[in-house]
């Protein structure tokens, strides 16, 4: 089974997005504050366990590093696509070039993260779907393979679960649930920064540039940057231990907001039988109406 | 009348002598064999460190002491002195052989005075080396000391020692008995075995025959199994010691072959030497915390699986459990206690660096380590938010190409952490109010590595100190500051290149400088009963354990206790070895225990003098019945135009952003 996996750099959500100048760069803090994000990685990852062959795409300029994550997680191919009539393109313009790219590999499958590589649209796994007439998989939380189909798991919205599956060849999009990203290391990064990626452009997919510069797109005429918003730093969260400190403080270097060290809502480890804490836990979610 | 000397080979017949000649040099072959695979092991494996002077004469003389002085032996009495009596009473026996053998070969000179005075001082030494065989085999196979493993091949060593000691014994017995020579009441031990013999109508000089052949052969046999067991450490712990001793324990280099453990060539030379000396005393084990909180490392089991390794030529890291491994602390306790120096946490990393490279790592150390990588700094911090904690402060940054007298590093904990910027705040304020121009680096300062390298990242280490180095050598400055132990260890022993510039010097020397010279005066009350945790990074891995007491010393109504573990020999808080994000979420935390020693001092406030243990320590502080505190704090509040609340952790405002 061939697997193309479309990959995404985008912007570091722990990290704060704010303009530096109008017209100049888009957010403070440079490139480090662009990153592979948790639904790719996750479907690099289902693509790299249940296909033979995996080929990773992305469209995107020169500079992105999701190439090289890809081809130190084991990859086989790595194939960047960019062309001058792809700046600012829209979510029905990459699918076109992804559809374009996928037929041309041949792929078996096509993997991409929830809301991966359209900037946020969650579309372009049904867009590309669509324009290869294949059926599409998306929201997959769980990815399992059964002979030709694959089987995938879903959370709907209420709390209901459901199991879905798609026979191949079909297009698949996860969630960060999917599987949980494997650590690259720096050398690792580096070998496969210097072995390089594979560079189409447009004409390489059967492709006119001039008429792709002519594709209806839709535009976006103007971005609000968020407020600054207070911050309060709080003190050092005396019952929570060092692990849950640091997980509150990786988010972005934010200091977390202790919670109140007494009443209702204070954190508190107990020490207690299975069985009282059984019934403190029945207890607690009495008091707050959750169980009868 | 006997002239007073002895026959050496008196009642031993000669084919008895050549038969002890060739068991000797049978047992040195079969020593030397046992020994042979381990010396060719090490000569494959990497020379490191490269460069470095083998010896010289304040080595060779350090090396001497440790060996004859066992300081560290001595650090458990009971089997430092039974240990203590073998060994010199081994060595004055082994003289004693040798000036036997000149006398009878070369110049006959134990004669007369001097013939009883050797006597005399060969039976104390005979009884000392019996006592401490007898004293150690006691401690394996009577007393049940839980740190020592029930060794089939360490009990048999132990008992051919007391064999040794007591048939040395009856053949000197037997002999006086057969002949009898007055002089000999100087012998007192074998004088009052020869008035058994005769008492006992036993026929001296037969019995003396064969006691003196088995005393040869079990000498023999010893030879031979020297190289073949824990023995072999009398022949390697010295060149143990002398290499070691180029070494600064816990700081951590690259892999020499890259990363794996798989051929000799990606281990070093002091690894397999470690391997090979370890004689298993469990010393390392029964200091280890990750053992004590039940985690599945055992320090010993980590240096024999290396020997293990190198016998079946395997890799490491098929032996060492990856849960071993992600549990040290890398607060080299074990290497401390250990009398001959063996480091565990370097093969550790090692392990570490295999399974980084297969990308086998947990959740919470990815999160770390992908944070340094991206944003640089594993507590997830942007660059733009590192100043956040001098906000008020009118902190001067220094920009490249300018200088300060005092550059301090602030660090990523004392960037980002709560409890850490509160730390930043109190130094930055004490040295504004001794008067120091000082300055900091701001959103140019990323994390130095540390958390990297230990975690088994080296790619990652090599580039966060490349950056680091890069953004120092940009800025002029007299001193380097900083009040975090992993920051100030990793600069001053892990970047190999400084160009000259000065190592850090940690917050609390600094402060307690300032307190000496004057230029700081604690006025204020800043707590009763204070202890004091020692950072192992600062007091066990640095040796700065005095500048921290000294602050505290200063403080006007503190009373400083110490907890049984203090100064070089503290407890680890468990935030070592990247544990601080990876701390492993089963069993009993590190912290609590030594939270625990802590309070049993009756101390309402635990000092410390490094961010990490701080955080570690916070986490434990949940009764309320005791705060956690740095040195800069508590000297903060002491200071007589501090407000209340000004000193210790507080609430910062944000700075505002865009």
């Amino acid at each position: 089974m061939h697997a193309v996996v479309l990959l995404h750099e985008g912007l570091d959500p722990a990290v704060d997005v704010e303009p530096v100048e109008p017209a100049g760069a888009r957010h403070r803090g440079g490139p480090d504050v662009v990153v592979l994000g948790a639904p790719d990685r996750a479907a690099l990852e289902c693509a790299l366990a249940l296909a033979t062959r995996v080929t990773a795409l992305t469209v995107a300029p020169p500079g992105t590093r999701a190439l090289a994550h890809a081809l130190a997680r084991g990859v086989a191919r790595a194939i960047r696509v960019w062309d001058r009539a792809l700046d600012a393109a829209d979510v029905t313009v990459l699918a076109r070039v992804v559809a374009a790219a996928c037929g041309a590999l041949a792929a078996d499958v096509v993997l991409a993260g929830h809301r991966g590589l359209a900037g946020g649209s969650g579309a372009l796994p049904g867009l590309v779907a669509a324009r290869l007439g294949w059926p599409c998989l998306d929201d997959a939380g769980s990815l399992a393979r059964e002979r030709a189909a694959l089987v995938a798991g879903r959370r709907l919205p209420g709390g209901h679960q459901e199991e879905a599956a798609v026979d191949l060849p079909a297009v698949v999009g996860v969630t960060a649930e999917a599987a949980a990203p494997r650590y690259v290391s720096v050398t690792a990064l580096r070998r496969a920064e210097r072995r390089g990626h594979e560079t189409w452009d447009l004409a390489a997919l059967g492709l006119d540039p001039a008429e792709a510069g002519a594709w209806p797109r839709a535009r976006v005429e103007r971005v609000d940057w968020p407020r600054p918003r207070a911050r309060r730093t709080a003190r050092p969260v005396s019952a929570g231990s060092a692990a849950d400190r640091m997980r509150a403080l990786m988010g972005g270097g934010r200091a977390a907001t202790a919670p109140p060290e007494t009443g209702s809502a204070a954190s508190r480890v107990v020490d207690v039988s299975p069985g009282e804490a059984a019934e403190r836990v029945i207890a607690f979610l009495r008091a707050r109406g959750l169980l009868g | 009348m006997n002239p007073v000397t002895r026959p050496v080979w008196w009642n031993v017949p000669a084919w008895l002598e050549a038969a002890l000649y060739a068991g000797t040099a049978l047992g040195l072959l079969a020593a030397a064999w046992g020994l042979a695979g381990h010396l060719r092991a090490w000569r494959q494996a990497h020379p490191r460190p490269a460069g470095a002077p083998v010896c010289g004469p304040g080595a060779l003389l350090r090396v001497a002491r440790e060996v004859l002085g066992e300081r560290r032996l001595l650090e458990d009495a009971g089997a430092g002195r039974a240990h203590l009596l073998l060994v010199h009473g081994f060595l004055v026996l082994f003289l004693g052989t040798c000036l036997v053998f000149v006398h009878d070969r070369l110049v006959p000179f134990l004669v007369g005075r001097v013939y009883l005075a050797f006597s005399f001082t060969l039976e104390w030494a005979g009884l000392a080396f019996l006592a401490g065989a007898a004293w150690l085999l006691w401690r394996r196979a009577g007393a049940r000391v839980p740190r020592l493993e029930r060794d089939p091949a360490a009990l048999a060593v132990l008992l051919l020692l007391v064999a040794i000691g007591l048939t040395g014994f009856l053949v000197e017995g037997t002999r006086i008995a057969a002949t009898d020579p007055p002089f000999e009441r100087w012998s007192f031990v074998g004088w009052a075995l020869a008035r058994g013999v005769l008492a006992a109508g036993l026929p001296a000089a037969p019995l003396h025959r064969g006691l003196w052949g088995l005393h040869a052969a079990l000498s023999c046999l010893l030879l031979a199994v020297a190289g073949w067991t824990g023995l072999r450490h009398l022949a390697l712990a010295p060149l143990q010691l002398l290499l070691r001793g180029q070494h600064r324990p816990g700081a951590l280099a690259p892999a020499p072959g890259g990363p794996g453990t798989a051929t000799l060539a990606q281990l070093t030379r002091a690894q397999v030497l470690d391997a090979a000396t370890c004689v298993r005393c469990g010393r390392c084990t029964a200091v280890c915390p990750a053992t004590a909180a039940g985690q599945p490392l055992d320090p010993r089991r980590v240096v024999q699986a290396t020997l293990r390794a190198l016998r079946e030529r395997r890799a490491l890291e098929t032996l060492v459990a990856p849960e071993a491994a992600w549990a040290c602390t890398t607060c080299a306790a074990c290497v401390h206690a250990c009398p001959l120096g063996i480091e565990t946490l370097d093969k550790l990393v090692d392990v570490r660096r295999v399974w980084v490279e297969r990308g086998e790592v947990g959740p919470a150390a990815t999160a770390a380590l992908e944070a340094l990588r991206d944003r640089g700094s594993p507590f997830g911090g942007p660059a733009a938010r590192r100043l956040e904690w001098a906000e008020g402060l009118d902190v001067r940054v220094l920009r490249p190409g300018e200088a300060t007298d005092v550059l301090y590093w602030v660090g990523c904990a004392g960037a980002f952490d709560p409890h850490g910027r509160a730390i930043t705040r109190a130094v930055a304020r004490l040295l504004r109010a001794a008067g120091v121009d000082f300055a900091v680096l701001g959103a140019r300062e990323t994390c130095t590595g540390d958390p990297a390298r230990r975690l088994g990242e080296e790619g990652l280490f090599q580039e966060a100190a490349a950056r680091v180095a890069a953004t120092l050598a940009s800025v002029r400055y007299r001193r380097l500051l900083t009040h975090c132990a992993h920051c100030a260890h990793v600069l001053r022993h892990e970047y190999p290149d400084r160009d000259g510039r000065p190592a850090p010097v940690h917050h609390a020397a600094l402060l307690a400088e300032l307190v000496a010279a004057g230029r700081l005066a604690p006025r204020r009350a800043a707590g009763s009963r204070v202890t004091l945790h020692d950072p192992c990074y600062l007091a066990r891995h640095d040796g700065e354990t005095q500048p921290a007491r000294a602050v505290l010393r200063a403080l006007p109504g503190v009373l400083a206790v110490e907890m049984p573990r203090s100064g070089r020999a503290t407890g680890c808080c468990g935030a070592g070895g990247g544990n601080l994000w990876a701390e492993p979420r089963e069993g009993p935390r590190i912290a609590s225990f030594r939270m625990a020693e802590a309070r049993a001092t009756g101390a309402g406030v635990v000092a410390t003098a490094c961010p990490f243990c701080a955080v570690m320590l916070d986490g434990e502080t949940g009764r309320g019945d005791v705060a956690v505190r740095d040195v800069a704090e508590l000297l903060w509040d002491s200071q007589p135009a501090s407000g209340p609340g000004e000193g210790g952790p507080d609430r910062v405002p944000a700075a505002p952003s865009g």
